[in-house]
């Protein structure tokens, strides 16, 4: 957003960073944060060097929704106040298996939801992004 | 509780670990959702359009259960299996969403949960806290 926008709506977007999380692999940051929400960029099971993690279904999945609690954190929010989730599998063959570990993580009562089939990085299995409420009421401790 | 999720009795239920409805503050997110009429349980039909139709009617049926309708949608996001039907696709969504429309977002994707669903959508909306 330019400068100027930004100055004359006050400040409308803050960007949350996490030091020593996997670094986003374009022009993108990890999460933002405006009008009490966060929204993350999609994730997938990475180290820091951009190497893809885990050969599983099970281990990516875990790794990327570890991210993601990691990135809900930094802004003041958690697992539980994830409103929408959508996620991009490699093959929807690995659906059930993606299913078991994301109930694991992700709790009761569950957020909507998209799954689809997608053409993915090598290696990589599945991608998530999610959006959560973090409310007007706690100031984000996004720096 | 911050984060509201409803599941209507009156549509399919979900076929994974979510909830049909999630609702914070004012911002509804309704579910990634196939064209399954919840009166058979099955497709509502085997092209795109007859499957759009029913996506569209289930939505109106999430909507009501937090007091809205199709004309608080601001985001709707469209999962086409094939580009081609992109024109029945929309000919089933303009009929549905009349003369308010809200942005938008089509793309083909490999592949959809749901056996032979040609179509997914999901949407936001915002509605009166």
């Amino acid at each position: 957003m330019p400068a100027s926008l930004q100055q004359s709506r006050g400040v409308v977007k803050d960007v949350i960073r996490i030091q020593g999380a996997p670094r986003p692999v374009g022009a993108f940051s990890l999460g933002t944060k405006a009008g009490g929400f966060i929204f993350t960029a999609g994730r997938s099971s990475r180290d820091t060097d951009g190497k893809v993690l885990g050969e599983t279904i099970e281990d990516q999945t875990r790794n990327v929704l570890d991210q993601i609690s990691a990135i809900l954190a930094e802004g003041g929010a958690s697992m539980a106040d994830i409103v929408k989730a959508t996620v991009h599998l490699s093959d929807l063959s690995l659906f059930s298996r993606y299913n078991t570990v994301y109930a694991e993580l992700v709790p009761e009562p569950r957020p909507a939801r998209t799954t689809v089939g997608s053409q993915l990085g090598a290696g990589v299995l599945v991608e998530i992004d999610v959006v959560a409420y973090v409310g007007d009421e706690k100031p984000g401790s996004s720096k | 509780m911050r984060v509201e999720t409803f599941t209507p009795g009156n549509l399919a239920r979900p076929i994974g670990p979510y909830s049909h409805i999630a609702k914070a503050g004012s911002y509804v997110s309704l579910s990634g959702t196939p064209g399954v009429d919840p009166a058979t349980g099955q497709l509502a039909g085997s092209d795109a359009y007859s499957q759009a139709r029913q996506i569209l009617e289930s939505f109106k049926a999430m909507l009501a259960v937090v007091s809205a309708g199709l004309e608080q949608v601001i985001h709707v996001h469209v999962f086409l299996k094939r580009v081609d039907d992109f024109e029945p696709m929309n000919r089933a969504y303009a009929e549905a969403f009349g003369g308010h429309l809200p942005a938008r977002t089509v793309i083909c994707v490999a592949d959809l949960p749901k056996k032979d669903a040609l179509l997914t959508m999901n949407l936001t909306a915002l509605v009166d806290e």
